[in-house]
This record gives structure tokens, C-alpha cells and sequence, in this order.
């Protein structure tokens, strides 16, 4: 996760700077590591996307040398209501994967989720309103025009978003990256310096591989005050200029200490590389 | 109070019993072939045992002492001891030169007098470094460096590599106060903390105060490292620099009138860009890369009574990629310092200081460039006067006055700019504190000096001041100009008390409140990034507050060649503050809404031997400590390790005089690793793998440990050209020490994990030639 603006920027021009100021003597290689073995603990994955049916994803922590992530919550009770009155039960498509068959997202409207397993006494509910659409102008996907430095990983490409920022309120986005329809990458970022402007983001990935013919779609998502939140908590970490204390992002899911429920809306554009 | 009074009338009492005729010996230490102040000097006398007083920081000293003849002795280290036989009929005024002790320096035989100022000065908790004494330590990259010579003793230490922050006692790095000629230095790092900001060929000493730092300084609560800069020298022109592979330094210096004034001048260049110049590589060619700094000090003695000073210092860093991104940071400042004897038992220094630290980040972002730059100022009006009441009583009376100014963050952004140009308020605060201390010797065994400092630091307007619960802003009111906001009364306690058991044996305490007002946050402590924001306390930010005691065993022998001290200590820190979990930290007018307070402490164990003479000679250093904090919401608000606890610390210094012209050394240190907190598990948000924290610093980073050695060839010196070649490598062993610890997810199977860790040096080998003429 990262943010897409200033900060980023800042800190994918620092990261050279660290490098270049270590005399290029840095080095990395790989230790054997014990890791720690704790209790696994509920991740709830919750969205209701803009015109699309609504999609809980319950999950549970694994230790970090396990080889498999897949750790799913089946039998749980999760329950969807909208804005209008609708209320409904999730049902379960997929093991720990649970989908709406009446409710789908529309801009403006109040969600309220909550979930109930068979081992979580405490009560797991969350609320999240889907702000108004934004739309992408134009996407634009180039060689980057930073200088390449042999030692250092710099991002090959960049990719542009640009987009108007209405300038009546408090904006917050999130932008979610896929090359050939796999997710690669997502940003978010708010309009704290631009608010109201035309506005280009650097979506700086630095591990982007394109090569000719593939297809590179950018999600656009105006998401809540709480959600950007939750993403920029990731960003937070194991970076050099927003701090280096790991902590988990705070979640606006109350009961549960890992995962978000967002209601955003969604504008995709794609390019194809030439 | 009553005690206070109570003591007050001892001193009296005590120093009216020996009310005989006495007059008064006063004058200056220096140094007779550069004129140099000698602060700190001892004068004893030798029909007098057990009496004896030091020079003030400005060399200047008065005795007091019944008619008749008595013989003193002058010493300071390094220096020859001075005899002196005074016929004490008159007040006189006498100034003392000294002379270098210049063939074997640590020969043990050409020190016939008492070397155990370590036993019967009141100095717990105090490290006195100077310059000439740490020639010889092997250096980093060709620089010798007072910070990190400073860090090798018991009770700093510097987290890992790349990190030039010292943490004294279990404090962080903005509760030092950092001061060169009486200015603080915000940012005393280059380079990310590589390199200190202290040009050694510019600097005469450093003293750090640990424990109970003198009343005449506040406004840090946990250190005081009081750098003082060379004067320059009055007797004769004098060059002198060095050349290294990657900076290179020169000084000169010399008399404006011959024992009356002197210049200082001494710059210093790194030029890591230049070689860059020389790759090949076109975008590795244009990159800016360097730092600089520039020391400058005159002073002038007017007449026997007044001496002026002025003193400047400025650094500055730079990188950039061109057209891409610029980033330069320094500090800036000047201290304007007058002497003045009022008569022979009342010296008074009167300091106009100005200091300054910014920095700027310049990004491309068509179609314009935008900044975005912070700083902090501060003024500082500091009047004291030091009274002499007699050898075994000395008042210290001041008055200190600081104005701040900060600006928190600014975006400076043109029209065409997608961003709007937008401004942190700035904020104003004063400082004004009194202080007074007094140490007296009650008899020949006992020392005792205590102070207070009492303190009112007032924030003010115009701004607009918010408040805020629980990281929600509450209320908000605008101030006009010089209205006050909010003010703390803070008093200070000070109290140290030395026992000298016999000249071999001592035991020492002491006992200081500090507190503090200009609070550093920051999210890069792992690298020393000059994107700290100062802050300053306000109606949501309490001062900082720590309360220290401290008490240790002083002891020497084999004719004081060893000096072995033991001491301990226990710290509490009030209000401390810490960043919420993810913070927005970017030019955020709401920054205090972002902030949590917690509580610290930390306590320790510090042995220290010592052989300062011989032809072998260094310490051996041992810290046991713990510090830890206690933060609400974070690991349940129980006490929890701090990232700077280190468990054990070691560090060995040894240097060895091989023949009048080699010298070799060599340093290691062992720390256990920091702490930090690891992921204890994983899982999946949107498809990527996300890592789940349990504790905070639950973990520990690798144990640190290096070894750096140094040789020192100096040649034959031609008339009054001196020369020597210093070859130094820093990690010698070349151990991979971890800088940080990643996980990441293998590219072929994104459900295995891997630790990567990053190390910045093996062994680096370093080459640099020194002269002086």
C-alpha cells in the first residue's frame, strides 16, 4: 500500500539518496529468522463497490512461515444492511468468501455490516458511507524519467493518473493497480495540498514490469475518511519518511483488530503498452 | 526553604572561620604558545592540602588566601605542571601559561603531581573529552569525531549504523542539548548521521553532562553536550588541515594583536559528488551529493577586565538529482560573548546567541516545481555572574532568555502547480529562567553544590491555537500577537554531593528536575533524516519533565593510573510523546492531534576503568540498563522496551604508543540488539500478503558488534612543519551488522516469507593526511 503524492514521491527519491550516501556499500541478503508464533487472529475484508454486489471476505491470520495463507472463516453469520432498509444475510459462494444477492453499492448511501462467528464472542460490526464519484480524465503510462542508477532499483515506468478534485469537500482515494487484470499495487491518497485542482498522481511502483501488449488498468475509488485511514496505516510502515514503527493499520471494523469495511465507488481506465 | 537558608548560613559560617586577612590571586589559564583558554584547570596549594579550585570555562580563576607564601601548582592534562610561589600581601592579578607536555606525552614519570581530579571533583556523571586526546582514536571515512568518541563511553550510545542520534541514559536523541560556543545545534548530523556537524580541527572540547548538568543550563531532560571551539591563536599564524579521500579540512588561525586577540577560522568540505564525477554512468555524474561547514571565531581582550568573543558557526547538506529532486538541510549560528571582571571575585559573561536549523525538499512535479521547508529559530539573551566568595565557595547567579520561533511546514507551489502553496502557522515561545547555584566545600572531604532553575516558558501569538481530545480537535482560538497562549512554570532542582573518602576513594551523588519545551517528533528514528518537526509545548503538549538520581564509586590505583568508577543511576520521564498509529505527519496543521503521551524510565549501571596515562592507555566501558516506556493504548499502557534499550553495551578503546613517531589503536563495541517490533504472523487484504504486529518492540535486532583499528605514522617534523598519516578500518572484521530487517514475500511463491536484511558497511578502509605549520 501506498500513498501517491508527496510522500511517495518523496520517499522514492530518498531511498537512492540512502543508497548513494551509504558510498553504494549497502548490501542485503537473506537470515534465517525465528519468527514469533501467536494465536490467529480474524481479518474481516468487507466492500461494497459502486453498482456491484457486496463481498465479505473472513480470514484468519497464519505464522509468517506458514506456506499458505489460506486460512478461511466458513459457517460465519455475516449480515448487510443499506441506507433504504434492506437487510440481508451473506450467503457463502466460496469458503470463507460470502456475497450479497440484493444489495449493491450506490454513491451516497450508509452500509452497516456484522458478523458473527462460531469462536469471536465479542460483537464484529462496522458502518461506512460510499462518497460521491470521481472519475479519471486520462491515464497515462510512460518511461520514467528518472535517472537510472545501476545500483539502485528505480521504478522503470510511471503512471500517471489525472483526475478534478471537486473542491466542496474533504476528497479521499484509493487507486488499485492490475497489469493483465492481477493486482499489482494500490495507492491512496487524499486531497489535503490540491483540493480542488486538476490533478496528476504518480502511482510509484517500484517492482512494475510491463513489456509490450499488456494491459495496465487503474481502479479509481473514493473511499471514506476511515478507509483512507486504514490504507495509509500500511504506508506508514517499513518506510522512511512516515516512520518505521510497525503497527497494524487501525481498523474501522469495531471487534475486530484486522481488516476494513469500505463502501467506494469504482472508474476504471486502461491502457495497453505500446 | 528553611534548609536553603539553613545552608546558605553554613557556607557563611564556614567561611567566616578562617577570618583572617586574606586577599585575592585572580586571573587567566591559557595556554603560552597559542594563548588558548585552559578551562578546568586545577590550582592547588601545596601548604594547604585539601584546598584547590579549577578554572571557569573561560579560563579565568580567583583564590583567596591568608597573608603569607604559599607555592601553587598549576595542571591541566597534557600540559606541564606550573609552579608558582605567591607572597599573598596584596590582591594580585596573575596569569598562568602553560606548556605543552610535548616528548611522551604519557610517559608515567613526568607526572609528579595528584591525577585524581577524576576522584576529588564534584563531576559525577560528567565526560570531559577534548580534542587533543582523541587524535589517535581510529577514525570513520578520515574524520575524527567527538560524537562518536562521546559514544563510547558508559551510558550513550548510538542505535546501529547510519544513525547519528545519541541516546544518554535511556533518552532520545532531542532530549540532548547540543551546544557549540553556548548555541544550540538543532541537527548536529551529516550525511544521515555519518558524520557529526563538529569539525574536529575547529573544536577544543566537549563536556557531557549525564546526570545533573550545572544550573546555568535547561531546557533538555536528558543531556548537555557543551562543545567549546577553539579561540584561535594569539601568539603566532598557525595552518593546519587534513586530506581524505572523501573530505578534506582546513583551518588558520592567528593573532590579530599579539596576546590580545586572535582569529579562528577553519572549513571543511566532503566531496563524495566529485568522485561521482568521475563514473561514467551520465546519471550517476550530475548528482549533488556533499556537505560543508564553516567555523569562525574572533576574540579580542579589551583590557585586563574585558575580553569579547564572537563566534559563528554554519553547515549545510546537499543532495539532488537534477531536475528531479533537491533536499539540503543545515544549521546557522552565532554567539556574541562578553567577560567582564567586576573586580577580582566577580566574573560576569554576558552571551547574545542566535541559532537556526531548516531543511527543504525540492520535487519536480510537472508542470512545476514545489518545496516543502521547515525550521526552527531560537534568540537567546544569557547574563551570569560567577562570585568567588573564597577557595572553598562558589555562587553562580544568571539569567537566560530564549525566543522561538517555528515553522512547522510549508508548500511553496506556483500557479500552475497541482498543488496549492499552504502554511503551517508558525509558532512563537519564551523562555525565561533565573538560575542560581552555589558549590562550597564544607571541609576538605565534602563537596557540595546545589542549584535551581526556575523556569516559565509562555507560547504566544498571533495564531490561531487548537485543542484537541483524544486526536479530535475540541476547540480552536485565534490570539493576536504577543498574546499569551499558554505558560508553564517549570522550577529545577540541582544537588550533587562528592565524599572523598581518601585521595584514592570517593563517592558522589546527585539528584536534578529538568524539563523542556521545544519537543522534537519524528518518524525517521532509524536514520538520521533531517524531516524531524520541532514543536513546542502548548495547550495540548505538557513539557517534558525528568527527575534523575544518580550515585557512583570513584576509585584509583597503582598511583591513580587506573581510575575505576562504578555508577548508577535511575531516570523517570513524565509526558513524554510519541506519533499515534499512522500519523499524517506532511505539513499537517493538526500535528498535535496526532500525538499520544506516555511515560519513560530508564536505569542502568555504568562501569568505566580508565588508564589515561602510559604508553598504553584507553578505557574499557560497560553499560547494563534498561529503559522502557509506558504509552496508553500501546501494549495495553504497559511498561513496554524503548527502541534505544540496549541491555549491554561494551566499548573498548585502546591506544598503544609503539615509538615517538607510531601510534596504534583500536576500538570495539558491542551493543544487543535494539528494540523493534517484527511481524508474528500474516494474512491477505486485496490479494497482497500483509503482516500482523502482536507487541510492540517485542523483538530484538541482531546483537552489533565492531571493530575499527587505526595506525598514526607521524613524521619527522621540519622546523614548525608537523605532519602524520592516519590509516583507519571502520568494522575491521567486517561483521554485517543489520541496519533494518524486511519481510518479504519469495517472487516465485508469494506464500513464502523471507527476512531480508539490509547492512550498510563490511570493512571500510580509510586514508588521510594531517599537517600542521
Amino acid at each position: 500500500m501506498k500513498t501517491s503524492h508527496i510522500i511517495n514521491r518523496v520517499n522514492g527519491l530518498l531511498i537512492p539518496f540512502l543508497m548513494l550516501a551509504s558510498i553504494l556499500t549497502s548490501c542485503t541478503e537473506t537470515v534465517e529468522f525465528e519468527f514469533d508464533t501467536v494465536d490467529p487472529e480474524l481479518v474481516v475484508e468487507a466492500f461494497v463497490p459502486e453498482s456491484q454486489y457486496a463481498e465479505v471476505i473472513l480470514s484468519k491470520t497464519v505464522n509468517i512461515n506458514n506456506q499458505n495463507t489460506h486460512n478461511v472463516v466458513t459457517n460465519a453469520s455475516v449480515v448487510l444492511e443499506d441506507g433504504f432498509g434492506t437487510s440481508e444475510t451473506l450467503y457463502e459462494v466460496a469458503p470463507g468468501r460470502y456475497r450479497s444477492s440484493k444489495i449493491k453499492g450506490v454513491p451516497g448511501s450508509n452500509y452497516t455490516l456484522s458478523v458473527a462467528t462460531d469462536e469471536n464472542i465479542s460483537e464484529i460490526k462496522s458502518e461506512d458511507k460510499m462518497p460521491k464519484p470521481v472519475f479519471i480524465n486520462r491515464l497515462r503510462v510512460r518511461k520514467s524519467i528518472l535517472p537510472e542508477i545501476e545500483q539502485i532499483q528505480m521504478p522503470e515506468w510511471e503512471v500517471i493518473v489525472e483526475y478534478t478534485d471537486p473542491g466542496n469537500e474533504t476528497n479521499y482515494y484509493r487507486f488499485v493497480e492490475y497489469v493483465n487484470g492481477k493486482v499489482i499495487a494500490s495507492y491512496v491518497e487524499n486531497d489535503k495540498f490540491n483540493n480542488g485542482k486538476d490533478n496528476k498522481s504518480f502511482l510509484t511502483c517500484v517492482d512494475r514490469k510491463l513489456t509490450k501488449g499488456d494491459t495496465l488498468t487503474v481502479e479509481m475509488q473514493s473511499i471514506s475518511k476511515a478507509v483512507y485511514d486504514y490504507f495509509y496505516g500500511f504506508s506508514t510502515m517499513n518506510n522512511i519518511i512516515q516512520g518505521t514503527t510497525n503497527t497494524n493499520p487501525v481498523s474501522n471494523i469495531s471487534g475486530a483488530k484486522l481488516g476494513y469495511f469500505s463502501a467506494h465507488t469504482v472508474h476504471r481506465r486502461s491502457v495497453v503498452i505500446e | 526553604m528553611k534548609s536553603f537558608i539553613y545552608i546558605l548560613f553554613l557556607i557563611h559560617f564556614v567561611s567566616l572561620l578562617g577570618a583572617q586577612t586574606r586577599h585575592t590571586i585572580s586571573g587567566s589559564v591559557t595556554d603560552i604558545e597559542n594563548g588558548e583558554t585552559l578551562g578546568g584547570a586545577t590550582i592547588t596549594i601545596e601548604e594547604l592540602p585539601g584546598t584547590g579550585i579549577s578554572s571557569n570555562a573561560y579560563g579565568y580563576y580567583v583564590l583567596t588566601l591568608p597573608e603569607g607564601v604559599f607555592t601553587l601548582k598549576i595542571n591541566y592534562i597534557g600540559y606541564k605542571t606550573l609552579t608558582y610561589q605567591v607572597n599573598n600581601n596584596n590582591n594580585i592579578r596573575h596569569d598562568f601559561k602553560m606548556e605543552v607536555q610535548v616528548t611522551d606525552l604519557r610517559e608515567v614519570n613526568v607526572f609528579p603531581f595528584k591525577r585524581n581530579e577524576n576522584i576529588v571533583q564534584n563531576n559525577i556523571g560528567i565526560e570531559k573529552i577534548l580534542i587533543s586526546e582523541i587524535k589517535d582514536i581510529p577514525v570513520f571515512f578520515g574524520e575524527q569525531d567527538i560524537m562518536k568518541t562521546v559514544s563510547l563511553t558508559p551510558g550513550v550510545t548510538s542505535v546501529r549504523d547510519g544513525n547519528g542520534g545519541l541516546n544518554v541514559r535511556g533518552g532520545n536523541n532531542s532530549h540532548n542539548l547540543v551546544l557549540v560556543d553556548e548555541a544550540t545545534i538543532y541537527h548536529p548530523n551529516h550525511l544521515l548521521g555519518f558524520f557529526s556537524t563538529f569539525n574536529s580541527d575547529a573544536i577544543k572540547e566537549m563536556t557531557l553532562y549525564k546526570a545533573t548538568a550545572p544550573a546555568s543550563y535547561g531546557g533538555r531532560i536528558s543531556s548537555v553536550m557543551d562543545i567549546r571551539m577553539k579561540d584561535g591563536n594569539n601568539q603566532s599564524l598557525e595552518v593546519s588541515g587534513g586530506l581524505g579521500l572523501i573530505s578534506s579540512r582546513l583551518a588558520i588561525e592567528g593573532p590579530i594583536v599579539k596576546d590580545r586577540g586572535s582569529f579562528f577560522l577553519a572549513g571543511r568540505r566532503t566531496y563524495v559528488d566529485m568522485l561521482l564525477k568521475l563514473t561514467s554512468d551520465p546519471d550517476l555524474k550530475n548528482n549533488t551529493l556533499n556537505f560543508y561547514d564553516l567555523n569562525a571565531k574572533i576574540n579580542y581582550k579589551i583590557n585586563e577586565k574585558n575580553r569579547i568573543f564572537l563566534s559563528a558557526y554554519t553547515g549545510r547538506d546537499a543532495f539532488g538529482i537534477p531536475d528531479h529532486f533537491g533536499l539540503g538541510w543545515g544549521n546557522r549560528a552565532a554567539t556574541f560573548r562578553w567577560n567582564h571582571i567586576w573586580y577580582d571575585k566577580l566574573f560576569s559573561n554576558t552571551s547574545i546567541i542566535y541559532s537556526e536549523f531548516d531543511y527543504k525538499v525540492d520535487l519536480a512535479f510537472e508542470p512545476s516545481v514545489i518545496s516543502l521547508l521547515s525550521g526552527i529559530k531560537n534568540y537567546n539573551f544569557k547574563h551570569e555572574f560567577h562570585y568567588f566568595l573564597n577557595e572553598n565557595s562558589r555562587f553562580t547567579l544568571g539569567y537566560d532568555y530564549i525566543l522561538y520561533n517555528i515553522t512547522p511546514g510549508q508548500l511553496l507551489a506556483d500557479e500552475n502547480a497541482t498543488f496549492h502553496p499552504m502554511k503551517i502557522q508558525e509558532r512563537n515561545g519564551r523562555e525565561n529562567a533565573i538560575y542560581f547555584s552555589n558549590e562550597f566545600k564544607p571541609s576538605p572531604k565534602w563537596i557540595i553544590n546545589f542549584g535551581i532553575r526556575l523556569n516559565t516558558f509562555r507560547s504566544f501569538g498571533p495564531g490561531i491555537f487548537y485543542q484537541y481530545k483524544d486526536g479530535v480537535l475540541t476547540d480552536s482560538t485565534t490570539y493576536k500577537r504577543n498574546e499569551v497562549v499558554k505558560s508553564y512554570f517549570t522550577p529545577e532542582r540541582r544537588l550533587s554531593i562528592t565524599h572523598i573518602i581518601n585521595p584514592r576513594q570517593s563517592l558522589k551523588m546527585a539528584y536534578s528536575t529538568n524539563s523542556q519545551h521545544i519537543h522534537m517528533v519524528t518518524t525517521t528514528e532509524d536514520v538520521s533524516l533531517p524531516v524531524d518537526i520541532w514543536i513546542m509545548s502548548s495547550k495540548n503538549v505538557k513539557p517534558q519533565n525528568s527527575d534523575q538520581i544518580s550515585a557512583g564509586y570513584f576509585h584509583n590505583i597503582k598511583n591513580d593510573m587506573y581510575q575505576f568508577s562504578a555508577e548508577t543511576y535511575f531516570k523517570w520521564m513524565h509526558d513524554q510523546t510519541d506519533f499515534r498509529n499512522s500519523p499524517d505527519v506532511m505539513a499537517n496543521q493538526h500535528i498535535e492531534g496526532e500525538l499520544v503521551t506516555g511515560n519513560g524510565r530508564s536505569y542502568g549501571l555504568e562501569l568505566m576503568l580508565k588508564k589515561k596515562y602510559g604508553k598504553l592507555n584507553g578505557w574499557i566501558g560497560y553499560t547494563l540498563s534498561r529503559t522502557e516506556l509506558s504509552i496508553p493504548g500501546i501494549n495495553d499502557g504497559n511498561w513496554y522496551p524503548a527502541r534505544q534499550d540496549i541491555t549491554n553495551d561494551v566499548s573498548v578503546v585502546g591506544i598503544y604508543e609503539l615509538t615517538k613517531y607510531l601510534t596504534m589503536s583500536a576500538t570495539w563495541v558491542y551493543q544487543t540488539g535494539n528494540a523493534v517490533t517484527f511481524p508474528s504472523g500474516k494474512y491477505k487484504i486485496n490479494d497482497e500478503v500483509k503482516y500482523y504486529y502482536n507487541i510492540r518492540n517485542g523483538n530484538r535486532m541482531p546483537d552489533y558488534h565492531r571493530l575499527d583499528l587505526g595506525v598514526t605514522w607521524n613524521f619527522k617534523s621540519k622546523r614548525k612543519y608537523k605532519s602524520s598519516l592516519n590509516f583507519s578500518v571502520y568494522n575491521a572484521y567486517a561483521r554485517k551488522n543489520a541496519f533494518s530487517i524486511n519481510f518479504e514475500e519469495d517472487p516465485s511463491d508469494p506464500e513464502k516469507t523471507y527476512a531480508v536484511m539490509t547492512y550498510l558497511f563490511t570493512a571500510i578502509p580509510s586514508i588521510t593526511y594531517n599537517f600542521n605549520f
